[in-house]
């Protein structure tokens, strides 16, 4: 009687114990999992625009995919360096206009248009700007709950001391990338989608900016080549359809569209090559693109671009 | 009981851990190393994480960026712990034409790839991880004006 109750006994013990590990991983993913949707919560409470959005029907993969794609505003500040363009603060925006900024919507724009005025000061070696527009960006990154990114007083010191430009570019160009990957992460991509823009504006402008002081064939094909990362910023807009801010920039941005649409870029095709030169398998591509961009386009291009970032820099 | 308790314990960890060390590639680490393969006066601009878990039917994770004309672009790569092999990179123009692997073929070893682009357009790359162990790597893409 005894060793059948053990038995019994025993029996529940392995029944308990098998009980247990199969609710475990459910338990332990489960934990997880609210805690996630905690903090998404949380984060979702911060922003204003994420209040009534529908999330995008397409995979995140592919979304993700497309916003790695845009280029930095960095590759159009060595440009602009490059061409002889001197260094003109009246082409960036003023960091007094910072208080504007009061949605997470405007924050995020304006996190990516600062964010391209911080590299065009850092590449001209300017620091009191270079202190000004840091400051800027990190007081709109921590208002989004993102500031965790920048470290400022490693980058107050780069700035300052003005002589390590590649650590100071390669510090604010990880941050970037790091603050991108986290909003995917946190299905937050709207606001990557707005910070890229906005980067992606103010390089523009810069551009034209500095081609209407000092007219340069190679700048005006850089402007016509823009339709390029215009049409993908469009498809990443066109994701977001339903929320309604991103419905205004789309708007903001339609003399853009309207405009590039005749802008043509060719590809003539040419023949490949790579080989292994000093420990580097050097690309040999004869193919080009040509860009038919006329001079009236280009000016149209400029007052547009002039017309969407008075919006969105709120001037 | 007590038995019960430790054995339930010691289940539950393990399977968190094997949860854990399955999920996660953490070849962020070795992004210092790719950037420092990058020659001279090139611009770190991308990282781009070569995670197993994240590849296609082929064992490849597909990366694209907008390259623009008259621009020298550099990607450089570090496998699992940090080495520069393991990891083929396929180059392809907006036409998706093959434009150079960092694979030679002849010498089995693995290069940095350097490419001045002369077509502006999205630019696709594929990387497959070739090495033993997890599929786990990174590529940094610089540029050079």
């Amino acid at each position: 009687m005894k060793s059948t109750r053990n038995r019994e006994s025993q029996k529940g013990s392995w029944y308990s114990y098998i009980l247990i590990l199969l609710i475990s991983p459910v338990i332990f993913t489960g934990c997880g999992g609210s805690d996630n949707e905690r903090n998404a919560k949380d984060l979702a409470e911060l922003d204003s625009i994420n209040a009534n959005i529908e999330a995008p029907t397409i995979d995140a993969a592919v979304l993700n995919g497309i916003i790695q794609s845009i280029p930095s505003p960095l590759e159009i500040a060595f440009l602009v360096k490059e061409v002889g363009g001197e260094y003109n603060k009246t082409y960036l925006n003023n960091t007094d206009n910072l208080h504007k900024y009061n949605s997470s919507h405007a924050k995020a724009l304006n996190l990516g248009v600062y964010g391209a005025d911080l590299a065009y000061a850092n590449i001209f070696n300017k620091s009191q700007d270079g202190l000004s527009y840091l400051s800027a960006v990190t007081s709109l990154a921590e208002d989004l709950s993102i500031g965790q990114f920048f470290d400022a007083n490693i980058l107050k010191k780069l700035i300052k001391h003005n002589d390590n430009l590649d650590s100071l570019l390669l510090i604010t160009t990880s941050n970037f990338e790091k603050i991108n990957l986290y909003l995917q992460e946190q299905n937050r991509s709207q606001l990557s989608i707005l910070l890229l823009t906005g980067g992606w504006l103010e390089g523009l402008n810069l551009l034209c900016d500095v081609y209407n002081k000092n007219p340069n064939p190679e700048l005006k094909e850089r402007i016509g080549e823009q339709k390029v990362v215009l049409e993908q910023l469009l498809q990443l807009l066109n994701y977001y359809e339903h929320d309604e801010n991103i419905n205004k920039l789309r708007e903001q941005l339609k003399p853009l569209e309207s405009v590039y649409k005749d802008v043509t870029i060719e590809i003539v095709e040419g023949e490949v090559s790579f080989e292994v030169v000093d420990g580097i398998m050097q690309v040999v591509d004869n193919s080009y693109s040509k860009v038919a961009v006329t001079d009236e386009q280009i000016k149209t291009i400029s007052t547009s671009v002039i017309s969407s970032r008075k919006s969105i820099i709120q001037e | 009981m007590r038995k019960f308790i430790l054995l339930s314990f010691i289940t539950i960890s393990l399977l968190s851990f094997h949860t854990d060390s399955h999920a996660q590639c953490d070849a962020m680490k070795h992004k210092d190393k790719c950037v420092q393969r990058l020659a001279d006066g090139f611009t770190f601009i991308k990282s781009y994480l070569i995670d197993g878990a994240r590849a296609n039917a082929n064992g490849e994770i597909e990366y694209s960026f907008v390259f623009s004309k008259g621009t020298l672009y550099m990607l450089t790569i570090a496998d699992n712990i940090g080495a520069a092999e393991n990891i083929e990179i396929r180059l392809y123009d907006p036409q998706h034409k093959l434009l150079a692997t960092n694979f030679d073929k002849k010498s089995g070893k693995y290069f940095p790839i350097g490419y001045p682009c002369k077509s502006t357009g999205v630019h696709y790359m594929t990387f497959k991880y070739n090495g033993n162990g997890k599929a786990c790597g990174l590529s940094v893409l610089g540029f050079k004006r």
